[in-house]
C-alpha cells in the first residue's frame, strides 16, 4: 500500500548556489516525513518548504492512517522507523501516540495562531481544517430534496432503495484510522447514528479504505454518495471535476485537524522543528491555502470553505485524552463489531 | 568606643532577618500544603474516573469485561496537559484492557478503598490510582482493579501557582511589614535626633535642662544629660566664684604686705622700722601659705574629679603620709600621738587619695598649731566599726563654737587671722573620698575632726 515519493525538485540547484556564495560544505540533510495525507495534498507545501530550506531534502513517505499507527507505535526502536515527522489525520491515534511518549516537546514559533483544541503537549500541533463532508454524484441526485440533518439523512436512504442501493460508499471503519475516528465522534455527537448505520447497511453501502477511492467513483457515478469524506479532499475533487457535489449537514459537521508530531527518535529533530514552524507559519498556511487541496487552520488565512461553512454548526474535535477512550481495546471491538453488524445486515460489502 | 553603629540599620537587620525565617518557614509549609491541596484535586479526577469504569464493569459469558465510558476519560482528560496511562486487570492478574506494563506496588491485594502511589513511568513521574471491586455473576466472583495513572504536570502547575501567589502575598506583607518597621523606628528615634538638634543649637552660655518630652526608654539619657549640665554649670559656677574669691583675697593680702612695707619705709625711727617690717614679714608669709592653700585647694577639687582613688591599707597610708608632714612642725613645740586602734594583723583596706589625705592632715595640724598655742598637744586617733574606719584628728586649741560648724568649713570663712581655706579643703578631701565629716569638741577643749570613710571590700569596689 504504501510507496515511496521521493521530492527534491529545486533542493539541488539551490545547493548548488548556497555553496557558491556561502564558501563552506552545505551538508544536505535528509527529512522523513511519514504521513497519512496523499502525496498531492503536501506536494506544493513540500516543494515551498524545500524553497526555503535548501539544505533541507525532504523524503515524503505516505501511508494509511491505521497502517502509519501500527509502524510508529510498535517499531519505535527498530533503526528503520526514520520517520522525523508523523502526519495524520486521525486525532486519536496521534494522541495515543503522544500519550505512550513517543513525541518530543518542543515550542512551536507559530502555536499562537493554532487554536486551543488542534495543540497537546506541546508536543502535537494541528495545522489543517477537515470537516467531514457528504460527497454526492450531482447528474445521479437531481431534483433530491437536501437532507438537513443525518435523520434527513438515514430516512432520505431508507425512503429511495432504487437510488441508493449498492451506491453509498462510506470508509470501512475496521482498515481506516480517519474512518474509525469519523464514526466514534458520530456515536459520541448523535445518539441516532445507529440508525444510519443501518439505513446504510440495508441499502448495501459499500466500503472503501480512503477518501480517494470514494471521490473517484463517485466522479464516475458508480456510487451516487460517499459518507464522512474528508472535506479538503472533496473540495478539492469538486473543483477538478464538476460533477462531483460537495455538502454539509445542517445539523452538526464533525472537525478534524491534521496533525504533525516530532518522533522522539528522530535524527533530525531541528529540521523536523524547522518543518512544523513552517507549516504552521502564515507563509506555510498560505501555501496550503492557496496551492494545496488542504485548509489551512489559521483562521486569518481566506479558505475555499468559508462559503460552505456558513451557518453550520462545526463541531471541533479536542485533542487530549479523551480521545484515547475510543481506542480502548475492549471499547474499540465492541464498537466494530456493532457497527459491523449494522453495515453488513443486508449484503453490504467489504 | 568601636566603629560607629547605626541602631537604625541594625534594627532594620535583625527585623528583615526575622521576616525571612518566618518566610521561609511558612514557605516549607505552603508548598507541603500545596501540593497536598493539587493531590486532592487532581485525585478526585482520578477517583471518579475509576468509579465510572468500574461501574461499567460486568460478567459476561466469555468472563469479566468492563466497556470504559468515554467520559471517564474525557474527566481525566481535563488535566489538558498530562498523559494517562489505564490498566483493568483481573485479581490473578489477567489484564482486560489497557497498558499492560503499568507498574504495580508491592504486595497489592485489591480491594474498594482507592489507594494511590507515586512513581517514576514512561520517563515522568505519574501519580497512579488503584481501586478494586468485587464482580459477581452466575458462575463468577472475583475481583476487577482498575489503575489510572496520570502525569503530574497539571498537579505541579497548581501547587506552584498556589505558591507563587501565596508567596508574592507573604512578600508584599513582609515589604509593607519592614516600611512600618522603618517608620517605627525613626518614630522611636525621634526624640534622640529632638536631643541632639537642641544641644547643637544651643549658646555657649546655655546651661538649661534639655527642653523635651522624653519617652521612657530616653528619660534616663535625658536626665544624664540634664544632671551634666547642671553638674557642669556648678564647676563653671564654683571656678569663677573660685578665681573671684582668689584675685580679691591675693589682692587683698598683697595691698595689706603693700601697705606695712610703705609704712616701714616712712618710719624715722629703727625700732618702728623694724616693728613694721616685722609684720611685713608675718604679713608675707600669710599670703604664702594663703597661695599654697590656694592651689592646695584647686588641686583637690581638681583631683576629686579626675584622679581614680585606689584600694589601699588605711594605717599604711596616714603612717606615710604623717611621715612627710611631721618634719615640717619639728621647729615647734609639739607633742603628736598617733593612736592605731584597728586589729593589728587584719589589714583595712579603703579607696583613697594619698595626696588629698596628705593635704587634709596637714591643714588640720596647720590650724591646730596657728589657733592653738604653746606647748601643742595634737592627737592622731585611726578607729574602725562595722563597715567604716575612722581617721580623727584633735588638738588643744580654742575650739569652735557648734553654732559655727557649718560655716566654718566654707572658703573664706575664718575667724580671726585664718584665710579660711584650711577646712574646706579639708571638706573637699572628705567629699571627694565620699567621707563624713564630723567638727566636734576634743576632751582638751580644743577642736575634733573625725573622718568617716568606707571600707572597701575585698574585691576593691
Amino acid at each position: 500500500m504504501s510507496r515511496f515519493s521521493r521530492i527534491g525538485w529545486g533542493a539541488v540547484p539551490w545547493f548548488f548556489v548556497l555553496l557558491a556564495s556561502s564558501g563552506h560544505a552545505n551538508v544536505q540533510v535528509k527529512l522523513h516525513v511519514w504521513s497519512a495525507t496523499d502525496t498531492s495534498a503536501v506536494e506544493p507545501f513540500i516543494e515551498s518548504f524545500e524553497a526555503s530550506y535548501p539544505s533541507i531534502d525532504v523524503v515524503y513517505r505516505e501511508f494509511n492512517t491505521s497502517e502509519l499507527f501500527q509502524v510508529v507505535m510498535y517499531n519505535i526502536d527498530n533503526p528503520k522507523m526514520e520517520a522525523d515527522v508523523v502526519i495524520s489525520p486521525a486525532m486519536d491515534l496521534q494522541v495515543k501516540l503522544v500519550n505512550e511518549g513517543l513525541a518530543y516537546r518542543f515550542d512551536a514559533e507559530n502555536a499562537d495562531a493554532i487554536p486551543n483544541w488542534a495543540q497537546w503537549r506541546n508536543e502535537l500541533y494541528g495545522f489543517s481544517f477537515e470537516p467531514a463532508a457528504l460527497v454526492y454524484n450531482k447528474k445521479a441526485l437531481a431534483g433530491v430534496k437536501a437532507p438537513v440533518s443525518h435523520t434527513d439523512l438515514s430516512n432520505l436512504v431508507r425512503d429511495n432503495p432504487e437510488m441508493f442501493s449498492g451506491k453509498i460508499g462510506t470508509y470501512n471503519i475496521r482498515q481506516s484510522g480517519i474512518g474509525y475516528f469519523f464514526a466514534t465522534q458520530d456515536a459520541i455527537q448523535n445518539n441516532q447514528t445507529s440508525r444510519l448505520t443501518e439505513s446504510f447497511g440495508r441499502a448495501g453501502a459499500r466500503l472503501y479504505c480512503c477518501s480517494s477511492e470514494i471521490l473517484d467513483r463517485v466522479a464516475t457515478g458508480e456510487l451516487v454518495l460517499g459518507y464522512n469524506v474528508i472535506g479538503s479532499y472533496a473540495i478539492a475533487a469538486a473543483e477538478q471535476n464538476p460533477g462531483i457535489g460537495v455538502y454539509f449537514l445542517r445539523d452538526y459537521t464533525i472537525t478534524m485537524s491534521r496533525t504533525a508530531f516530532i518522533p522522539n527518535t528522530s535524527q533530525a529533530k531541528h529540521q523536523a522543528k524547522m518543518f512544523i514552524d513552517f507549516l504552521l507559519s502564515r507563509e506555510g498556511q498560505q501555501v496550503l491555502a492557496d496551492e494545496s487541496a488542504l485548509i489551512p487552520i489559521n483562521q486569518d488565512v481566506e479558505t475555499v470553505l468559508t462559503p460552505h461553512l456558513e451557518n453550520i454548526p462545526v463541531f471541533r474535535v479536542k485533542l487530549g485524552i479523551g480521545l484515547l477512550g475510543f481506542q480502548d481495546e475492549l471499547k474499540k471491538n465492541s464498537f466494530l463489531d456493532d457497527w459491523e453488524s449494522s453495515i453488513l445486515w443486508s449484503g453490504g460489502q467489504k | 568606643m568601636a566603629a560607629h553603629h547605626s541602631l537604625r540599620q541594625r534594627l532594620l537587620v535583625s527585623m528583615a532577618a526575622g521576616f525571612a525565617i518566618i518566610l521561609v518557614s511558612i514557605a516549607i509549609g505552603i508548598w507541603s500544603y500545596a501540593r497536598d491541596a493539587a493531590n486532592h484535586s487532581y485525585d478526585r479526577l482520578l477517583s471518579g474516573a475509576a468509579f465510572a469504569i468500574l461501574e461499567r464493569a460486568l460478567v459476561t459469558p466469555t468472563g469479566p469485561s468492563v466497556e470504559i465510558p468515554y467520559s471517564a476519560l474525557e474527566m481525566i482528560g481535563l488535566a489538558e496537559s498530562d498523559r494517562v496511562f489505564y490498566r483493568i486487570f483481573t485479581a490473578d492478574g489477567e489484564t482486560l484492557t489497557g497498558s499492560e506494563n503499568l507498574p504495580l506496588p508491592e504486595n497489592y491485594q485489591p480491594n474498594n478503598q482507592p489507594e494511590f502511589f507515586d512513581t517514576e513511568h514512561s520517563g515522568e513521574p505519574v501519580r497512579f490510582l488503584l481501586q478494586g471491586r468485587f464482580l459477581a455473576g452466575a458462575s463468577y466472583g472475583d475481583w476487577i482493579v482498575v489503575q489510572i495513572g496520570q502525569t503530574r504536570i497539571a498537579r505541579s502547575a497548581f501547587a506552584q501557582e498556589m505558591m507563587i501567589n501565596a508567596m508574592a502575598l507573604l512578600l508584599l506583607v513582609t515589604v509593607v511589614g519592614l516600611g512600618f518597621v522603618w517608620f517605627g523606628i525613626n518614630r522611636a528615634l525621634a526624640p534622640l535626633i529632638g536631643i541632639e538638634r537642641q544641644l547643637r543649637h544651643r549658646e555657649p552660655t546655655d546651661f538649661s535642662p534639655i527642653l523635651i518630652t522624653p519617652p521612657r526608654e530616653v528619660a534616663s539619657l535625658t536626665r544624664s544629660i540634664n544632671g551634666f549640665i547642671l553638674r557642669h554649670k556648678k564647676s563653671l559656677d564654683n571656678a569663677q566664684v573660685f578665681i573671684a574669691d582668689v584675685a580679691h583675697q591675693t589682692r587683698t593680702s598683697l595691698g595689706a604686705l603693700h601697705g606695712l612695707l610703705e609704712s616701714a619705709s616712712r618710719q624715722s625711727n629703727t625700732k618702728d622700722t623694724r616693728t613694721r617690717l616685722k609684720q611685713a614679714e608675718e604679713q608675707a608669709e600669710r599670703t604664702i601659705r594663703l597661695t599654697n592653700q590656694l592651689l592646695s585647694h584647686a588641686m583637690i577639687i581638681h583631683r576629686a574629679d579626675n584622679t581614680p582613688r585606689e584600694r589601699k591599707e588605711f594605717i599604711d597610708v596616714i603612717r606615710t603620709v604623717f611621715g612627710d608632714i611631721v618634719r615640717d612642725y619639728l621647729k615647734y613645740d609639739a607633742d603628736f600621738s598617733i593612736e592605731n586602734e584597728l586589729e593589728p594583723d587584719v589589714p583595712t583596706f579603703v579607696l583613697i587619695d594619698e595626696v588629698g589625705i596628705r593635704e587634709a592632715l596637714r591643714n588640720l595640724i596647720d590650724n591646730a598649731i596657728k589657733y592653738g598655742r604653746e606647748p601643742y598637744k595634737i592627737g592622731i586617733i585611726v578607729r574602725k566599726s562595722a563597715e567604716t574606719c575612722h581617721l580623727i584628728v584633735e588638738d588643744n586649741g580654742p575650739g569652735i563654737d557648734a553654732e559655727n560648724h557649718a560655716t566654718v568649713l566654707e572658703r573664706f570663712s575664718s575667724f580671726g587671722t585664718g584665710s579660711g581655706l584650711g577646712l574646706a579643703i579639708v571638706k573637699a578631701v572628705a567629699d571627694s573620698h565620699d567621707a563624713r565629716l564630723c567638727l566636734t569638741k576634743s576632751e582638751q577643749g580644743g577642736l575634733r575632726v573625725e573622718l568617716v570613710f568606707q571600707i572597701a571590700g575585698r574585691t576593691g569596689v
